[in-house]
């Protein structure tokens, strides 16, 4: 059951992604753009993927978008604290090992990129629950108090669910 | 909104001028990353004065092809040529 | 009214944008500098669309920015992570001018 209303909901995104594509709503383009999307769902599950796309891809569509949101508040408060680094011109960037607690490979993936799209981190390598992060000024370099300044809240945000 | 556009190309440029004094590869690409992260805001700029939609097609094909193109060029320098 | 208050957020990302830009020619150091262009990349986005979407209402228009933002917001972080550990695969040091 909740299969078939992850495919329903995969379907009715890619018919919205083309129904804005064409700028016009009526009742042709909406069949059109239906059967297209689950022709797609079926042909690249079946030829290109080697498993289903839910054993992949577990999300839901209102947790990704609250996830977001909250996304955006972090983005910002991350990006005015670096403005003081650059005006001044002072800043000696290292490197910094911090562990994750995360299991699925998913869950790592977004953890690994929201740390790179906020301001002031960037990851650079991922190794099992070992991720390298650039830092613009580490004030530890111990994993456990790096890990809690730098990816405390989303960590946590992430394992609420997603 | 015209002095917007223009300080933005201004900006543009500046930002170009790391591609050519750039000491090392990747300042060059990191150039290259912002003049099309600058050029695609121009881009929806445009399309918002002129009041047409399909010029923001042009800055999602942009948006794709240049990631397509830093991310083959980074590949590329970080295994030394060989691909 | 809104219209205005679209414009001055995206004077806002305008200034955030120049700050990004000062930014690549203060450092003397690369990693520095990626971080500091990173910062463009997000935030002077995401304000400077949001100022676009305060001014043009709600129509195609809207829903069309919005999938340029999802699409850049997916793209940039791999942009970034791809420039910088190319650079530290190479063997690119920090200390190093």
């Amino acid at each position: 059951m909740r299969k078939r209303i992850y495919y329903l909901q995969l379907a009715l995104l890619l018919t919205t992604l083309w129904v804005i594509f064409f700028e016009k709503i009526s009742i042709i383009i909406i069949l059109s753009g239906f059967f297209f999307s689950v022709f797609s769902i079926y042909f690249s599950e079946k030829y290109l993927v080697d498993d289903s796309f839910y054993t992949f891809y577990p999300f839901n569509i209102f947790k990704i978008l609250r996830y977001s949101l909250f996304m955006f508040f972090e983005i910002y408060k991350s990006g005015f604290s670096i403005i003081p680094y650059i005006i001044s011109g002072k800043a000696n960037p290292g490197f910094v090992d911090i562990y994750t607690e995360l299991e699925s490979n998913l869950d790592i993936v977004i953890l690994a990129n929201s740390i790179t799209l906020t301001p002031g981190t960037i990851t650079v390598d991922v190794q099992g629950h070992s991720l390298q992060v650039l830092w613009i000024n580490p004030s530890t370099t111990q994993p456990t108090m790096a890990g809690i300044k730098i990816k405390g809240r989303i960590e946590k945000k992430i394992k609420e669910g997603l | 909104m015209t002095l917007i556009i223009a300080i933005l190309v201004i900006l543009t440029v500046i930002s170009a001028i790391r591609i050519l004094i750039g000491p090392s590869l990747w300042d060059r690409l990191l150039g290259l990353n912002l003049v099309t992260s600058k050029l695609m805001m121009l881009i929806i700029l445009v399309a918002l004065v002129r009041k047409q939609t399909f010029i923001l097609d042009l800055a999602l094909v942009y948006a794709l092809l240049s990631f397509m193109g830093i991310i083959f060029i980074a590949l590329f320098i970080q295994r030394k040529g060989r691909f | 009214m809104l219209d205005l208050i679209g414009s001055i957020v995206i004077v806002i990302g305008v200034i955030f944008v120049s700050i990004g830009v000062i930014g690549i020619y203060r450092f003397n150091n690369f990693y520095a500098r990626a971080l500091a262009a990173s910062k463009v990349d997000t935030v002077g986005f995401i304000t400077i669309i949001l100022g676009v979407i305060l001014k043009s209402g709600f129509n195609f228009f809207t829903l069309k920015v919005i999938v340029i933002l999802i699409v850049n917001m997916l793209i940039n972080p791999m942009i970034t992570h791809s420039i910088v550990r190319s650079a530290k695969i190479s063997g690119y040091k920090i200390g190093k001018e």
